[in-house]
């Protein structure tokens, strides 16, 4: 099939610059060491209206997952896990936020200081790109494509609007979230074709939802500070969209 | 003799040259709504002045198909002429208006060999530091060397004039140092205009109102990493220009 | 059934040209008595009276399709020629929206859609058709719904979701192919992945139609869609000549038939037609331009809503676009089409296109066009709404520029929306460019 077609002649492209061929076994390995990034951070997510821990601090955690080693990675997010026990669930309005990436990083600072925190993660970078398929055992490549293909729906990867709509509604349920965020970056096109259909299916489920566009360098604008905080205390209040 | 009129969206300039494209007159307004009048009285004192009577006018700017000029081109043309006019050699032309700012390839003939434009967004030129500057009551004279005083620079991000507006407001309420926003305005400004520039190689000259502030031109050379020259008598380049494409 | 199929042929045959010829009544009443105006261009071609006809008879015809014919909406990069033996009555949104755009009609539709929550940064040809979806408004009097969406992604990734927006409005199958993107050569295994896609349409496309694909129909559509390309593009190549006959506007109106009439007998008569015309025009030393002085070339989409004014401010200085990389690709997409294997040679041709292979190839085909049509300027309009076509335009300008010696300004505009232009901006920039020249 062309994924695999593809991925192969990446490798074999790739594979003079390392100055090595690509070993089943390391193949098998790396994709094992994967895993158990992913079973982590699945479960900090999963667990994160229990934790007792700002945005701020979570975020920065998975997002250095981007630059570290992974075995690196993986060191602090077990870690994590022991600093960071699951208690009663957190005060403050619980929300989920869909988007492509957490920036900037004060965004988090101002939604903790108007009274709320993430309580449900669906950002290509984050939320979205943690597999939780079991690893098959058997051919490593396999293996490889089979997580491609269970990553959560991304409209990045095109993913059917039923299945992005299952899977928000589902963390939605899991979370109990109050309110959706719309976090769009311009001009992410994936992205911003999904959301009317997004919007229509949280207004029918009677859920706000605040649409915010922000811009990859810049920093928080006033704007976005002041749409943040209203749209928490409308939440805070209990009033519906 | 020729005349030149550079009728912009924030001043009006005119300039009356000799036979050997000397400036021998010159006058800077603001632009009145009403630019026909105006026009027609500026011509008559430079006439007056220069003894300039029955000389030939050209014209530029914004407002140029509204003077009765015997030719009429863009501030582009007219800029590149000017400058090449004052300064002999070719280079890269950063012109920075009221209201927009260019940036034009001169080349070793005094030709436009290229050129751009930020003629969407007022952010990127005069006006940004007009308004903020304004808004903060720091007369223009003062500008420069509050800057020179500054330490650290503070940012300001808004990618929209009124915005910035507001944003340096609240930076001014939370303590911000005065000589650190005016400075963090000018980077953010000079990077704006460096995007434009950035391409092109050769010595930068520099023209238009903004190049009348020092703070301005030093921003300018940091942001492009070279040292940028002022053309003399920088607001009249285009007038200059259009004079003398009638000489 | 009968009936409707009935409907759908004369309107096709008799109540298209009909209307086409009251328009063309309508239009001499009014032009006479008045004093020929002074204008910068050449006399009108000919052919733009049967162009009219044409297109107006497809449109007309397309009221009365749906319940008659199977109905697909195409992409303007879909292989159609697989869509055609089948009996489909093919409609091309995106044609229709650039009519919405030189019409003016698409910050009204854009409106429309942008209250569900579309963004105004995305493709204005989008916005118009889901605008025009959702509203019922168009300008064509009815577009017929359609029983089949065939989406290529070879011209960008928009269509993806553009079409599958309308899939879930309209409720029906949506086939896609998807064309890697080239960088350099198309590797074998990205070729054969397109041929699947295009074996499985054909079987989805039987299924809806309700007929077989039979070889000798494929081929006989194969052998008109290469010969419907190779006639465009000895129309095209008439503008080499000193003084180019027409304009590069007027090649994008008379684009029309090659992108929405591939593979039909029409659209083949039709520029065996313009040609004849365009070939005798050039021998009798007849231009587009009453007195040709610069000659450009203009890559990207035209900008719809201001395709008269531009054309006419660079006429007046006696700038004339005698070339563009759009009309070109029309000339370029069909031409590897082989009736021996209209499947592979389909996978191969439409993977090529100017918008699926890299920027190197892109300066090639500027280079290239620059110098077979003796340019001494180009434009490249920066648009707003589509980006593949505009991305990397800042870096082709300097290399276009470097490598030929030519002008190259670069226009911020738009294809179709007017609230992404400034005309007084555009026509101060589109004017300093001419001054360069002299």
């Amino acid at each position: 099939m062309y994924l695999e077609a593809e991925l192969r002649s990446l490798v074999r492209e790739l594979e003079p610059f390392a100055g090595r061929r690509l070993e089943p076994d390391r193949l098998a390995a790396a994709l094992r060491l994967h895993e158990e990034i992913d079973g982590c951070r699945a479960a900090l997510l999963d667990a994160r209206p229990r934790l007792a821990v700002a945005d701020a601090e979570l975020y920065a955690l998975l997002r250095r997952g981007e630059w570290l080693w992974p075995e690196d990675h993986l060191i602090e997010l077990r870690e994590a896990r022991g600093r960071w026990p699951a208690g009663p669930v957190r005060p403050g309005v619980p929300v989920l936020v869909s988007g492509y990436v957490p920036e900037p990083p004060a965004l988090f600072e101002v939604l903790e200081g108007a009274g709320a925190y993430v309580a449900a993660d669906d950002y290509a970078a984050v939320g979205r790109r943690v597999v939780r398929a079991a690893n098959p055992a058997g051919d490593p490549w396999q293996a490889l494509l089979a997580r491609y293909w269970a990553a959560p729906p991304c409209s990045t990867r095109s993913a059917d609007h039923g299945e992005r709509i299952r899977h928000l509604g589902a963390l939605l349920d899991r979370s109990g979230a109050r309110g959706v965020i719309l976090h769009v970056l311009k001009f992410c096109e994936p992205e911003l074709f999904d959301v009317p259909v997004l919007r229509r299916t949280f207004e029918e489920r009677g859920v706000p939802v605040l649409y915010l566009e922000g811009e990859l360098e810049a920093g928080l604008s006033g704007q976005v500070v002041t749409r943040v905080e209203a749209f928490v205390e409308m939440l805070s209040a209990g009033r519906a969209a | 003799m020729a005349l030149g009129v550079d009728v912009g969206s924030t001043t009006c300039k005119a300039v009356a040259v000799d036979g050997e494209g000397r400036v021998v007159a010159r006058r800077v307004e603001p632009t009145d709504p009403r630019i026909e009048p105006q026009v027609e009285r500026v011509l008559r004192e430079l006439r007056e002045e220069a003894g300039a009577e029955g000389a030939p006018v050209g014209a530029t700017g914004y407002g140029r198909k509204r003077v009765p000029a015997a030719r009429a081109l863009t501030e582009i043309t007219c800029h590149a002429r000017g400058a090449f006019a004052a300064l002999g050699r070719a280079g890269v032309l950063v012109d920075m208006g009221g209201q927009d700012t260019k940036v034009i390839r001169i080349g070793p003939a005094g030709e436009v060999v290229d050129f751009a434009m930020n003629d969407k967004c007022a952010a990127g030129t005069g006006r940004f530091l007009e308004v903020i500057l304004g808004r903060l009551r720091v007369p223009f004279e003062e500008v420069a060397g509050q800057v020179a005083r500054a330490g650290r620079p503070v940012p300001v991000s808004s990618t929209c004039t009124v915005f910035a507006e507001s944003e340096v407001i609240s930076l001014v309420a939370g303590g911000e140092p005065l000589e650190g926003i005016l400075k963090g305005l000018h980077q953010a400004l000079a990077s704006r205009v460096a995007a434009l520039a950035r391409g092109s190689a050769g010595e930068v000259f520099m023209s238009g109102g903004v190049a009348l502030n020092p703070a301005m031109v030093a921003a300018l050379g940091e942001a492009l990493g070279r040292p940028v020259q002022v053309v003399p008598e920088p607001q009249l380049v285009g007038a200059l220009g259009a004079a003398l494409s009638v000489l | 059934m009968i009936l409707r199929r009935a409907q759908y042929e004369l309107a096709g045959r008799v109540g298209g040209p009909f209307l086409a010829s009251l328009d063309g009544w309508k239009r001499s009443l009014r032009a006479r008595g008045r004093t020929p105006r002074e204008t910068p261009f050449g006399p009108p071609l000919e052919s733009l009276r049967k162009l009219k006809e044409i297109m107006t008879a497809h449109y007309f015809q397309a009221r009365y399709a749906d319940g008659a014919v199977p109905v697909a909406w195409v992409t303007s990069g879909f292989p159609v020629e697989v869509l055609r033996p089948l009996g489909f009555h093919a409609v091309y949104p995106e044609n229709h929206a650039a009519m919405c755009g030189v019409q003016r009609l698409v910050p009204g539709l854009s409106d429309a859609v942008e209250a569900l929550g579309y963004s105004r940064d995305l493709c204005s040809y989008a916005r118009t058709d889901l605008g025009s979806v959702v509203t019922g408004r168009t300008p064509v009097g009815r577009l017929p719904r359609p029983d089949l969406l065939a989406c290529c992604t070879n011209i960008c990734q928009t269509v993806l979701y553009w079409y599958r927006a309308l899939a879930d409005h309209f409720q029906v199958p949506l086939v896609l192919v998807d064309t890697p993107y080239v960088y350099g050569e198309a590797k074998p295994h990205h070729l054969a992945y397109v041929r699947e896609q295009l074996e499985e349409l054909v079987r989805v496309a039987e299924r809806i139609s309700g007929r077989r694909a039979e070889p000798e129909a494929l081929a006989a559509v194969a052998r008109k869609a290469k010969e419907g390309t190779d006639l465009w593009a000895e129309c095209l190549a008439t503008g080499k000549s000193r003084p180019a006959p027409w304009t590069g506007i007027d090649g994008f109106f008379h684009m029309a038939p090659i992108v929405a009439l591939r593979g039909t007998d029409t659209c083949n008569a039709y520029y065996r037609m313009l040609r004849d015309e365009l070939r005798d025009r050039a021998r009798r030393g007849i231009g587009g331009l009453r007195e040709e002085r610069h000659r450009l070339l203009w890559d990207n989409l035209p900008i719809w809503f201001a395709v008269r004014e531009v054309a006419t401010l660079l006429a007046t200085r006696g700038f004339n676009f005698v070339c563009t990389s759009y009309t070109n690709a029309w000339a370029e997409a069909g031409s590897r089409i082989d009736p021996a294997d209209l499947i592979g040679s389909a996978a191969v041709s439409y993977t090529h296109i100017i918008l699926n292979q890299d920027l190197p190839n892109r300066l090639g085909i500027l280079r290239r066009l620059s110098r077979e049509y003796g340019v001494d300027g180009a434009v490249l309009h920066s648009d707003r709404s589509c980006k593949p076509y505009s991305i990397g335009q800042v870096d082709l300008k300097q290399m276009l520029a470097a490598g030929t010696g030519i002008r190259v300004l670069l226009l911020e505009a738009d294809h179709s929306d007017p609230r992404a232009w400034s005309r007084e901006q555009a026509e101060n920039r589109l004017t300093a460019f001419m001054e360069s020249f002299e």
